[in-house]
């Protein structure tokens, strides 16, 4: 059966983008539509293709944790606006209010 | 809504994500005043159904795509020297090097103990990428801003946009995984 599975995936990368070309593919697909052709043998290389559904799930999980409404509460806390700034701040803001 | 409270409630929160995005700490100082200012003015807009501060940082995020638009205009937003390495060694021929290829991650990046220590990761990460790619990659993924409007704002080529997101991901996806998921370089 691995066998079998291996020929299969060496017959579909024949007609098929390349790894390389599909990482390109891949992050071009999370920001615009492609083309249905395209598309197609996209999905073909995926289906034989763990490394590049890897690649593609990842890039999901990124953008899934960094575009969480909370993904600002976990920013590392050492950064912290200084004391002065947050007066003039707080005068800016009693004054437009 | 008691605006005279938000810079000790929220202050740190919009300076850090507000340093992350503009690396500089004056500016991302300005942002957060602009960004209060703002809020009072149109709090009457406020409605909310988010919290107070997912409101905020909402307006944070046009502040930071308006600091962008000003740099947009005065230089060219275009990078596609600085990182034109795409990691050749990942791949033999142009598929993955079998040794090479992406790990499995798991799930540890959902784990929210491990959020902070992992957002100290990709930061670091996010530190190593060239500035304009990091910029255009953290709008495009954090502030959701779609393609077109990037493009329009920063003044480049929908292809140029595409390569820089491109670059930045597959970078970014590499040093997380050495990093954070810990492969270490080669096997």
């Amino acid at each position: 059966v691995k066998r079998l599975r291996a020929a299969l995936a060496e017959i579909v990368f024949l007609f098929t983008p390349n790894c390389r070309d599909m990482t390109r593919l891949i992050s071009e697909a999370r920001d615009r539509k492609m083309s249905l052709p395209t598309r197609w043998r996209m999905d073909l290389h995926l289906a034989a293709c763990s490394f590049c559904r890897r690649y593609a799930s990842q890039l999901a999980a990124l953008h899934k944790f960094l575009g969480a409404p909370g993904a600002v509460d976990h920013l590392p806390a050492e950064a912290k606006l200084p004391e002065a700034t947050r007066e003039k701040i707080r005068r800016a803001v009693s004054d437009a209010g | 809504l008691d605006p005279s409270r938000w810079v000790d409630e929220h202050g740190d929160i919009l300076y850090r994500f507000a340093l992350l995005r503009v690396r500089h700490p004056e500016t991302a100082e300005d942002l957060v005043q602009e960004t209060l200012v703002t809020a009072v003015r149109s709090s009457g807009r406020f409605r909310g159904q988010s919290s107070a501060r997912t409101w905020l940082v909402g307006i944070l995020k046009h502040k930071i795509l308006d600091h962008y638009r000003k740099i947009g205009r005065e230089t060219p937003f275009t990078d596609l020297e600085s990182l034109r390495d795409e990691l050749p060694e990942k791949f033999a021929d142009g598929y993955w090097n079998h040794d090479r290829g992406p790990a499995d991650w798991g799930g540890r990046a959902d784990d929210a103990v491990d959020r902070r220590e992992f957002w100290q990761t990709l930061q670091n990460c996010l530190g190593k990428l060239p500035p304009r790619l990091a910029d255009v990659f953290l709008l495009r993924e954090m502030d959701d801003v779609a393609g077109p409007e990037i493009c329009r704002t920063l003044q480049i080529s929908e292809s140029n946009l595409w390569v820089m997101l491109h670059r930045a991901r597959l970078a970014l996806r590499e040093c997380l995984e050495i990093h954070w998921f810990g492969r270490k370089g080669a096997p």
